[in-house]
């Protein structure tokens, strides 16, 4: 809660050549810095199978084969779903580490964002 | 004059006895240092057996004025200034006398929406003019749907790719 409501001040110190906005996609090459290049994200779950299971916008995310699982569960088991609890739990872990990767994405913009001043600061000073 | 007391008391610094001639009532009004059309006594004297003392209401220090000169300026007080007959926890408080929380309806209206105004206001601000985030990049999708909720066809959904941070595999058929 502390850093949601210090992240506007933090934007308004360092202004938008330092830090990042929060509503766009990267800007950098995704591959500076990884000499053994990036793995690509896998959905594990085709088009045709979110349709099927009539997915809304908002769960056809790289998440949703962990939320098909636990409709499937749904599907076996009647209602309170007591045994579903812990399928929603292993969704809930997905959706945190989809989270944490958009933080470290956030972290790894802003890091290039200042290496880029430092730069053009000391190509100003002549020393590069 | 009968009394009954559970502490000892200097008989000397009983008040004396209730006046009842005008001869007595100036007497009683130099022995306590006050003008005699200042000095009244209690009129329940009988009840309480107050005798002569004069009745003073307790004031608090901060309603006492301070452009007069006075003998004590920490305490706002006189040498041998006549003081009330009981000091109970509350009447040495120094706003005795000051009603500070709201009393009239225009205090109360003032007090009331004020609070609730500065609510408002700094919400108003904080939520209006900076906006609050984690600090993470958008959501990341594999599929947008152009023209979702109105007009959409098959050709509109678009493929996006997206890297973790781990190293690549090395692909197949390389040694």
């Amino acid at each position: 809660m502390g850093q949601a409501n210090c992240a506007p001040v933090r934007d308004l110190w360092y202004g938008p050549e330092l830090r990042p906005d929060w509503k766009k996609e990267p800007t950098f090459d995704p591959f500076v810095g990884f000499p053994n290049g990036r793995k690509i994200r896998d959905p594990k779950v085709t088009l045709e199978e979110m349709d099927a299971h009539l997915l809304p916008l908002r769960r056809r995310d790289y998440c949703a084969y962990m939320y098909i699982k636990f409709l499937d569960c749904k599907k076996d088991n009647k209602w309170p779903y007591l045994p579903c609890d812990l399928v929603f739990q292993d969704f809930q872990a997905c959706e945190h580490e989809d989270f944490v990767l958009r933080m470290k994405e956030y972290e790894r913009e802003r890091r290039l964002m200042v290496r880029e001043a430092r730069i053009k600061s000391k190509m100003a000073r002549g020393e590069m | 004059m009968q009394l009954f007391i559970s502490v000892y008391f200097e008989k000397d610094f009983f008040p004396g006895p209730y006046p009842k001639t005008e001869e007595e009532r100036l007497k009683a009004a130099k022995k306590y240092g006050m003008q005699p059309e200042d000095y009244k006594p209690w009129e329940n004297h009988d009840k309480w057996g107050s005798g002569d003392y004069p009745e003073i209401q307790p004031i608090g220090e901060d309603l006492k004025s301070e452009y007069e000169v006075w003998d004590d300026k920490s305490t706002k007080t006189n040498f041998n200034e006549p003081l009330p007959m009981r000091e109970y926890h509350y009447t040495d408080r120094f706003d005795y006398g000051q009603d500070l929380y709201p009393s009239s309806d225009k205090e109360m209206r003032v007090v009331f929406f004020g609070m609730i105004g500065t609510f408002v206001l700094l919400h108003y601000f904080c939520n209006n003019f900076f906006a609050r985030h984690d600090e993470a990049l958008p959501k990341q999708f594999p599929f947008t749907y152009e023209g979702h909720g109105t007009y959409w066809h098959k050709s509109n959904i678009k493929r996006n790719i997206h890297y973790t941070f781990e190293p690549a595999e090395p692909a197949e058929g390389s040694e």
